[in-house]
């Protein structure tokens, strides 16, 4: 059946369908009067018949807290805006105004929530509620008020729900704990149930497939259809019609609540019953299940008569809609042939066009006879001949014919084209007028209206291909003048050099022949050939060369190194200058040449010749770049000539290094050795300091001891002239021990070898002993000396500061004719471990120049010659004192003297010796424990 | 009566100096020319006091002196050293082995006598 039979079919059957949908709507509204509940109504103010006990119950509960179903619309729901709304909300507000009890909403709209709170009586009223037996435990019921049918809602697709059998195995949403579920289930243990909390959620469920049908009170179905507007819904069935009441639940301890809102529920009249019915409900129209089975009979029946009519209809139509059809399809081939002719001629005046216009010569060839077929307007531009001549040419006509542009080269090139391969090449063409060019050929194959073609296009390139040969030209001058360079600067030897530059110059740019040839100073000015490449075939051996100003020296050798000059010759054949060698040279295929003269420091010793075999010679380019590496060359050459006097330069600078290490090692060794030698005699001298100390002492002791006491007449007297030789000895002997003892201290002393050994002791007792020791010089002398010593405990070498102001004292004493010598003490500084002491000896003898106050602290420096009986002493003491103060004691002797009034020398010193040199001396002392004395 | 001084030196140029030394201070000098020597004569003798040569070869001065100062009679005997030269710690090492003073050589025969005196006499202060 075709698409447009079908719908013929259905049309009466919609037809017939809305006849029937309007029919029953009637019906519907019928029978809506049967809900009327019954009521007691009374005209205007409404009394309520109340008992006393209800009326003092009322009195006591003002206010009552009323659960409202939030899902349970029309009935009850909350509203967009969060109120509760319905037809049960209108019927409390009447129960309301009646009673005069205040309601208050309780905020749970889900149904098992608001059940549970009821039972544990946190609400007292449910607004809506079914009278069942198993909840009278917990509430006491008013008359019902409210009357439900039962509907199935079903999406509109499926279309096999028509009752409640047909449910039997299928998803159906059901209110979990409403009053018709367990019956229902009960009835049809097939349904699959699919619990929800709501009758929004169990339509919603409905609507997205997760159930095929819900099982939902009819004005609530209505309702929610409407107002969530879920389009894919439908009423498939009435369940049951009104069998569902609700009444209100009240708490079961208020019984007497529960009878003045059954009363006031009677007391609504049966007008405002239906005006809230309306306002919530709406009429209500559904299709009963027998009317559904009269209608699709009827419908069938319709169908039939329907379906005979359009099939006659549409039998007549299609045979003319053949005839017409085939009138269209021979008009459109007619027009599509037109069509055809006018683009196909189109076309070959576009190609035409085109082929004309192209700048590129194009032939087309039959593929397997090679005949040319057409060429364009170009060819014949090209080739010089009008287009009937070249159809008829042979390729040989158009080509130079000297091999390989030969006709069976051209032949190779078809064949390998008509194979299918893309050719492209060059070529060596000629016109009508045998004139020669170049040409970029580009043969391909191509299937033309089913023939096989070649077609070849043919660009002249003459211009191009001069660029390019130029340029390879140019690229491989600079390859090699690049070589050229690089030979130079690696140059290291000077005929290696020479060699390289032919040779590269041969291999590498093609030259036919290069030589070098270096000026003789000789008597001819003759050129001697050094270096020689290339096809020269004793060519130079023929010719004499000569840089002579004269005939034979004019050429173009002789004539670069006489001026020092480039010299080119173009063309060997014609130019005069090149004469006396044309015909040797002519032999040889040198077509031109260039002499490039060496030149060093402005000094000419050679030149470099070059000899080309075509006849495009040098151009100006390579003349200049030939110029360019030749001085290259001469820079190249001097500077491998000066390398090599470097070079000698070097390696005598080499020898003279050689031979100054030599020298170093040679004096090290010395060196070594004379250290050697003088450690030796520092250790002898050590040696002999400590002999000294101890075999030369005592000796000497016992020729000062005899002497002295034998002085004394101890033993018997001795005559003035025996005593006067006694006392010389005494003396002398006294003298030597006082040197050595001195030589001794002075030694350890430089060699570090004095250890200082700090003792505690009072000052002034070391003042007085230094005092006993040195007054015994004083002799008959008018000496008083005293002293200014303050109280004070010192810590340092006790023996070395005596030593010290003996010293200075011996030297007052010394110096002093008669006076006074004064020892005065001075303490400085407050802290203990600071405090500097000075002592100072003041006398009034002769005094010192300044001059020899510089001098007054070096050794073996006498004021007196030696010997000098009237001022003994060694010419160590000051030396030594100072030497001992500095080293040992951590001090300075101070000089202060006015020639001819006396001197004042001061020894300053630390009071208590600084621990650190102290701790510092012990540990170099145990380093050296050879003290010459032990 | 002339009190009676051991000298205890090897040396006999010195012992023959100092002798004259002490002679010449009033003194009768006992003499020996080595440790042992000197010990037995100290302990025999029981001198005035004692000069004892530090530098004794065999038994060196220190050890005579603690010898010396081990025997019970002569706990007390003052006995001087004489050294050659000073060294580190030398007067303490002198004094622990039981010496009362010490001079150096050379010895100044004409002053001498004094010095010994003023050893003896700091020492009964």
């Amino acid at each position: 059946m075709s698409r447009p039979q079908r719908i013929l079919f259905y049309c009466p059957a919609i037809i017939l369908v809305l006849f029937v949908c309007g029919m029953f709507t009637s019906r519907a509204a019928t029978a809506h009067k049967d809900i009327s509940p019954a009521v007691v109504a009374e005209d205007g103010r409404v009394a309520i018949p109340l008992t006393p006990d209800e009326r003092s119950w009322l009195t006591g509960h003002r206010t009552v807290r009323v659960a409202f179903d939030g899902y349970f619309p029309p009935y009850s729901f909350l509203s967009d805006t969060g109120r509760y709304e319905g037809l049960a909300v209108d019927i409390f507000k009447i129960l309301a105004d009646r009673t005069g009890i205040t309601f208050v909403p309780l905020d749970k709209p889900l149904w098992k929530d608001l059940f549970a709170a009821a039972k544990r009586r946190e609400v007292d009223v449910v607004a809506t509620m079914g009278h069942r037996p198993e909840r009278e435990q917990w509430f006491v019921f008013t008359r019902p008020y409210i009357f439900k049918s039962m509907m199935i809602m079903t999406r509109k697709e499926i279309r096999d729900i028509s009752g409640p059998d047909d449910l039997a195995g299928r998803r159906v949403a059901l209110v979990q704990g409403y009053q018709y579920v367990r019956p229902l289930l009960a009835k049809y243990p097939t349904i699959i149930p699919v619990f929800v909390d709501s009758m929004l959620a169990a339509l919603n469920d409905v609507a997205i497939g997760r159930a095929d049908a819900a099982l939902i009170f009819l004005g609530a179905g209505y309702y929610l259809k409407n107002k969530y507007q879920l389009a894919n819904l439908r009423f498939a069935a009435v369940y049951e019609s009104k069998k569902y009441t609700d009444s209100i639940g009240v708490r079961g301890d208020w019984p007497l609540l529960a009878s003045i809102l059954d009363k006031a529920l009677a007391s609504i009249s049966e007008e405002q019953k239906n005006e809230i019915n309306r306002r919530w409900l709406g009429p209500e129209r559904v299709v009963g299940i027998s009317h559904r089975t009269v209608f699709i009979f009827l419908a069938v029946a319709v169908g039939i008569v329907l379906f005979l009519v359009a099939g006659f209809l549409l039998w007549s139509r299609t045979l003319r809609r053949q005839v017409m059809r085939k009138t269209e399809e021979l008009r459109r081939e007619l027009a599509e042939r037109r069509k055809v002719e006018r683009i196909l001629q189109e076309n070959e005046e576009r190609f035409r066009t085109i082929f004309n216009a192209v700048n590129d010569a194009i032939f087309i060839h039959d593929a397997e006879t090679g005949v040319i077929l057409d060429v364009n307007r170009k060819t014949c531009e090209m080739f010089k001949m009008p287009r009937q001549e070249i159809l008829s040419a042979d390729v040989v006509d158009l080509s130079s014919g000297k091999p390989p542009y030969t006709q069976e080269a051209a032949r190779d090139w078809m064949r390998k084209a008509a194979a299918g391969e893309l050719q492209i090449f060059e070529w060596q063409s000629k016109d009508a007028t045998g004139r020669v060019f170049w040409t970029e050929v580009n043969m391909r194959l191509a299937v033309i209206v089913g023939s096989r073609r070649i077609i070849v296009s043919a660009r002249e390139i003459g211009r191009y291909k001069q660029a390019q040969a130029q340029l390879l030209r140019a690229n491989r001058f600079l390859r090699t003048i690049n070589r050229c360079n690089e030979i130079i600067a690696n140059a290291v030897r000077e005929q290696q050099l020479l060699d390289d530059i032919c040779r590269t110059l041969i291999t590498s740019q093609g030259y036919r022949f290069s030589w070098i040839g270096y000026a003789e100073k000789n008597e001819g000015k003759t050129v001697r050939p050094m270096a020689q490449a290339g096809f020269e075939e004793g060519y130079l051996d023929t010719l004499e060369i000569t840089w002579e100003n004269r005939d034979r020296g004019k050429g173009p050798t002789g004539t670069a190194i006489r001026t020092g000059k480039p010299v080119l010759c173009r063309n060997i054949a014609t130019d005069p200058k090149f004469a006396p060698w044309r015909d040797e040279a002519l032999k040889r295929g040198y077509t031109a040449s260039i002499a490039l003269p060496l030149i060093l420091d402005h000094h000419v010793f050679g030149a470099l010749s070059i000899y080309v075999g075509d006849p495009g010679g040098f151009d100006d380019k390579e003349v200049e770049m030939l110029v360019n590496m030749t001085e290259s060359l001469s820079f190249g050459i001097g500077s491998l000539r000066t390398r090599v006097d470097l070079d000698s330069v070097i390696s005598e600078l080499e020898q003279h290094r050689l031979h100054l290490e030599e020298l170093v090692a040679e004096r090290t060794r010395e060196l070594e050795a004379a250290n050697f030698r003088l450690k030796e005699i520092d250790r002898l001298k050590s040696l002999f300091i400590a002999s000294m100390s101890h075999e030369l002492r005592t000796p000497l002791n016992s020729i000062i001891g005899f002497s002295s006491i034998l002085k004394e007449e101890w033993l018997g007297p001795v005559n003035a002239e025996q005593k006067e030789n006694l006392a010389i000895i005494l003396n002398s002997g006294k003298y030597l021990l006082a040197l050595i003892n001195d030589v001794i201290d002075i030694t350890k002393v430089e060699a570090g070898m004095m250890e200082s050994m700090p003792t505690s002791f009072v000052l002034q007792e070391l003042v007085v002993e230094a005092r006993k020791i040195a007054q015994v010089d004083i002799g008959n002398r008018s000496i008083a000396i005293t002293e200014e010593i303050p109280a004070l405990t010192m810590h340092t070498d006790r023996r070395r500061l005596l030593q010290c102001l003996v010293n200075l004292l011996s030297n007052a004493i010394k110096f002093t004719n008669q006076g006074k010598i004064t020892i005065i003490g001075v303490v400085t500084g407050e802290k203990e471990q600071e405090q500097i002491l000075e002592i100072q000896v003041h006398d009034t003898g002769i005094g010192i120049t300044e001059s020899d106050i510089a001098t007054l602290f070096k050794p073996f420096v006498r004021l007196h010659p030696p010997g000098d009986a009237t001022y003994p002493g060694t010419g160590l003491g000051l030396y030594l004192t100072d030497k001992i103060m500095r080293e040992i004691l951590a001090g300075e002797v101070l000089v202060n003297s006015v020639p001819g009034r006396g001197s004042i020398f001061t020894l300053r010193l630390p009071v208590t010796l600084p621990r650190t040199e102290n701790e510092q001396r012990t540990k170099e002392d145990e380093h050296g424990k050879k003290s010459p004395g032990h | 009566m002339e009190k009676k001084v051991l000298v205890i030196e090897d040396n006999t140029q010195n012992m023959r100096l100092i002798t004259y030394a002490l002679q010449r201070g009033g003194y009768r000098v006992i003499s020996a020319a080595s440790g042992e020597e000197g010990v037995d004569a100290a302990i025999r003798e029981r001198p005035f006091f004692i000069i004892m040569d530090i530098q004794l070869p065999g038994m060196d001065g220190l050890e005579a002196t603690r010898r010396i100062r081990a025997s019970p009679a002569n706990g007390d005997i003052p006995i001087i050293a004489m050294t050659s030269f000073a060294m580190r710690g030398d007067r303490e090492l002198l004094l622990a082995a039981g010496c009362t003073g010490y001079f150096e050589k050379p010895i100044d025969p004409l002053t001498i006598v004094d010095q010994i005196h003023e050893i003896i006499e700091e020492e009964s202060l």
